[in-house]
């Protein structure tokens, strides 16, 4: 399924917390069912975002693991 | 436990004010904050630094054994440099220069400064209370720390962690 991505988050290179944190930055700016696609290159950031989709309710739509990155798209509940 | 407004509630006690000691109350605190729990951090003793104007943290390898000794760029940078306590103590300038090439180790790393997560921290309103007690033992005065910044005392703090899910001690 393709979605709709009104913002794109470069966080790579960025180490705990600041994937989940420019997340909130950025989701306070949308409605709720916009789509923001995060691209983050280390398994810390990996797992720090499912927790915070756990604990904050919003959804992870979508992971795509490419060779050097991955790409999550995250829905604002 | 949680607010009025069903979040959850982290409350730190932040009593060191070394640079690496500095990360840990910031890093949970902004983390917390991104997931929309309440977080208030109570700066007291050697914490109380980190709520001045102008952050001056520093690092000392000095009693700290585990701290690796690494460069963070060129030929040296994954070699660990065994460096005696009698060389960290006494040659001048050495802290200065462990904090130096800790900062440029975080940097080249993309870990952010404690000035920018500092920043997000009031971005998402995080409460920073400055211990009263502190400031006048020390002779700090308000216009140290940053505007944002809130003084009160142990009550202050306690009042809020009444209600934490989340309790620590840095």
């Amino acid at each position: 399924m393709e979605w709709v991505v009104s913002r794109r988050l470069d966080c790579r290179w960025m180490y705990t917390p600041l994937a989940v944190v420019h997340l909130h930055f950025t989701l306070r700016e949308l409605h709720p069912g916009e789509v923001v696609e995060l691209l983050i290159n280390n398994e810390e950031s990996y797992a720090d975002v499912h927790s915070w989709s756990r604990m904050t309710g919003n959804s992870i739509l979508q992971e795509r693991r490419k060779e050097s990155h991955m790409s999550i798209l995250v829905q604002k509940t | 436990m949680s607010d009025q407004n069903g979040r959850r509630r982290l409350a730190i006690i932040a009593s060191k004010g070394t640079l690496d000691w500095a990360y840990p109350p910031f890093i949970l605190a902004t983390a917390a904050g991104a997931m929309n729990w309440e977080v208030a951090i109570f700066f007291t003793f050697y914490g109380l630094p980190l709520l001045k104007k102008r952050l001056d943290a520093s690092v000392s390898p000095l009693g700290n054994p585990a701290m690796p000794m690494k460069m963070p760029f060129g030929p040296l940078e994954k070699i660990e440099l065994p460096v005696p306590n009698l060389i960290m103590s006494n040659v001048p300038g050495f802290q200065q220069m462990a904090t130096a090439l800790m900062k440029k180790t975080f940097k080249k790393k993309g870990v952010a400064t404690i000035e920018e997560l500092r920043h997000m921290a009031v971005e998402m309103d995080v409460r920073l209370i400055g211990c009263q007690m502190t400031m006048d033992v020390f002779g700090f005065k308000r216009e140290d720390f940053i505007d944002e910044a809130e003084i009160g005392g142990a009550a202050t703090f306690l009042e809020f962690a009444a209600d934490a899910n989340v309790s620590l001690f840095i």
